[in-house]
């Protein structure tokens, strides 16, 4: 048994209160008249000082009933038993976004059930059910729960396609976590990113290489080049360009090339179409790169309507990596090595309690009829003189 | 199976009718002071004695005058009736009441007791007297016999009272001009004495040639102390206070009280004294059995030693 609340416990401090009001009450004494004291005089007055408690067991009784009370608001519960034959090994739950022989190969099952990690945890034996629109942990919280306590628990999930959104619920046993990659296209290969800067504009630069270096938070580390005007040799694989200048076209034989720019007019040879983000993007297909338009004012550092944005960093990572990343967790980032991190040691696990509050409720009442009946008995040989 | 057990003190304690509660005692178990002897007084031939001047001339057999010439006087084997006295402790003490038995005390058991006892002696034709005593002076109604001066005894039984103290030596000489022939004396009380004063009594009584059956009545409770918790005992005669826990002295005040009623029983045994204890919440009838029982024994001692 457990309690919920064990400072509830402090309350036991009341249990001197029934001891010293039946100490109190047994001052109060009767008096009997008698045909002689001769056989109660002499050591008598010394022997009177000892304290003897009257009544005993109604004492004990109402300390019981009280301490009872007190385990009753420390919210007592048990967590189900892990002995027997109901024994299991775990359960591996998969994401359904995880290839199955990819997740075989991940987890080291041993006798562990397959599960996949979706609404009502099926068995693994067909094809992938469609993914929860749950929270991922959601989802972690209510196996962890259905898991008897003491088995383990380990997931299976791609590495970036998990939805991660407010904190991380309390469990009641150590997550093994398994990061397949990405279902689908390769990991996106976040390759160097070039700023071209002009003089003037070296703010606006500094401002990119802020937001750019914020994914980094999100586990998907940026190096950033940041270069004036006139310095770079050619056009690296993402370039944000924040000059005036025409952006260098590109050879034949290049491959493709993203460029981030806030040019008012493209270049000749780029197709432009509209995005309609809230940044307004403009989206231009130029070769087989992408050409993308900023329509921001020049002065980027100065505006303050999009440094008020903290989602801008997301946005910016949306609209270069376009459809090859997935976006990225909104609210709290959680970054692989969080995930994989340290087994949680919290064992408040408020799903797999048995609350046994109703029980010691039921204990509390009886033991109160008791003690009624009990006080209101008659005291034993004595009568009313 | 003992047939003396229809007087429950439970059923006494509504009885207020004395005489009626000591004709049913006595009548229906038709248990005497002397069960052969109903013959009447002056019958039985115990001896002849030379007359003396001042002898009752009726009492001359003059058969034997007629044939021996010479004037003897016949005596009965019990020349005169026996004077019973029942010497009554009216002290506060016999106030206490019994803790089982609702509305009944020590006193209300003496009464009860004493009118039972004199309703025998009664029909038998012995003469009862009452002596009721505390220090607030002596309840007395003198030893005769005859149905009207038992009612008379049964009245004053009704009419006492139990208070104060034992009264101081000095003060019982008007009991011992009562007492002048002998006869039998019944005490009873609960013969908790703050010294030896009932001892003292008993003592010159036996001094002054008078037969002595001592009755202690106690309560159950005062045999079993079956009190809890923090009390305060109150002395109804000298209402001294003592504050005890009654449990933890529970087993002292047994013992205390035992040794007591051993040392009294001892000291009545030599005394030469018939001591029978009581306690007020038994059978009535039971007691008066027993007492009886005694009383024939000593009834013979007792003619015989007023023959001698």
């Amino acid at each position: 048994m457990n309690l919920a609340w064990p400072g509830a416990l402090l309350a036991l401090l009341a249990l001197a209160l029934p001891v010293i009001i039946h100490v109190l009450q047994q001052g109060q004494h009767r008096t009997i008249d008698v045909a002689t004291t001769r056989f109660l005089r002499n050591s008598t007055r010394q022997r009177w000082r000892r304290l003897a408690v009257d009544r005993p067991l109604l004492l004990a009784l109402r300390c019981l009933l009280l301490a009872m009370a007190v385990l009753l608001l420390a919210e007592p519960f048990t967590t189900p038993s892990t002995s027997g034959a109901s024994r299991q090994s775990g359960w591996v739950a998969v994401s359904p976004a995880v290839p199955l022989d990819e997740a075989r190969a991940l987890a080291d099952a041993g006798n562990a059930q397959w599960r996949w990690l979706t609404d009502g945890f099926p068995e693994v034996d067909g094809p992938p059910p469609a993914a929860s629109p749950r929270d991922t942990w959601s989802l972690v919280a209510e196996a962890d729960a259905a898991l008897p306590a003491g088995e383990p628990l380990t997931v299976v999930m791609p590495a970036d396609g998990a939805r991660f959104s407010a904190r991380r619920p309390p469990l009641g046993r150590p997550v093994e976590w398994r990061l397949a990659s990405p279902a689908g296209d390769t990991a996106p290969s976040l390759p160097e990113v070039t700023i071209v800067y002009d003089a003037n504009r070296q703010a606006d630069a500094r401002w990119f290489q802020a937001a750019l270096a914020a994914w980094s938070d999100a586990g998907l580390p940026v190096q950033v080049t940041i270069i004036e005007r006139g310095a770079e040799n050619a056009l690296a694989d993402w370039t944000v360009w924040l000059s005036d200048d025409e952006i260098p076209a590109l050879q034949a034989a290049d491959a493709p090339r993203t460029v981030l720019t806030d040019r008012a007019n493209p270049p000749a040879h780029a197709v432009m179409a509209q995005d309609d983000i809230s940044f307004s993007w403009q989206l231009t297909r130029w070769w087989d790169g992408s050409l993308r338009r900023l329509n921001v004012g020049a002065t980027l550092a100065a505006n303050s309507g999009l440094t008020g944005k903290e989602r801008f960093p997301e946005q910016l990572l949306a609209v270069l990596a376009g459809d090859r990343v997935h976006e990225p967790p909104p609210g709290h980032p959680v970054s692989a090595a969080q995930l994989a991190g340290a087994a949680s040691d919290d064992r408040r696990n408020t799903y797999a309690r048995q609350s046994l509050s109703a029980l010691f409720a039921l204990l509390v009442v009886i033991l109160w009829c008791t003690e009624r009946v009990f006080s209101a008995w008659p005291r034993r040989g004595v009568t009313d003189v | 199976m003992n047939r003396h057990q229809y007087l429950d003190p439970v059923t006494l304690a509504r009885i207020r009718d004395l005489k009626l509660l000591a004709r049913t005692a006595i009548e229906g178990s038709r248990h005497g002071f002397h069960t052969s002897r109903q013959r009447g007084a002056g019958l039985e031939f115990n001896q002849y004695r030379q007359y003396e001047h001042g002898d009752d001339p009726r009492q001359i057999d003059w058969r034997l005058y007629a044939r021996s010439d010479r004037v003897f006087v016949r005596q009965s084997e019990r020349e005169s009736q026996l004077d019973v006295w029942f010497l009554l402790d009216t002290t506060a003490s016999m106030q206490q009441p019994s803790g089982q038995v609702a509305d009944w005390t020590r006193l209300d058991y003496a009464r009860s007791l004493v009118a039972c006892l004199a309703w025998a002696a009664q029909t038998q034709g012995d003469a009862c007297g009452l002596l009721g005593i505390n220090a607030r002076g002596l309840d007395f109604l003198p030893a005769r016999a005859g149905p009207r001066h038992l009612d008379a005894l049964l009245m004053t039984l009704e009419g006492l009272s139990a208070r104060g103290t034992w009264p101081a030596d000095t003060a019982l000489p008007a009991l011992w001009e009562h007492l002048r022939k002998p006869g039998l004396v019944i005490v009873v009380s609960d013969f908790f004495q703050a010294g030896d004063e009932l001892e003292k009594l008993v003592s010159r009584l036996r001094a002054a040639r008078q037969e002595v059956m001592t009755l202690q009545l106690v309560t159950s409770d005062e045999l079993d102390f079956p009190y809890t918790g923090t009390v305060e005992f109150i002395d109804r005669e000298t209402g001294e206070r003592v504050r005890a826990d009654a449990r933890a002295y529970r087993e002292s005040y047994r013992q205390r009280i035992t040794a007591s009623l051993t040392a009294l029983a001892r000291a009545m045994a030599r005394l030469g004294v018939v001591h029978e204890r009581l306690v007020i919440e038994a059978p009535l009838d039971d007691a008066v059995w027993r007492i009886l029982n005694y009383r024939s024994t000593l009834s013979a001692r007792q003619n015989r030693a007023a023959a001698r």
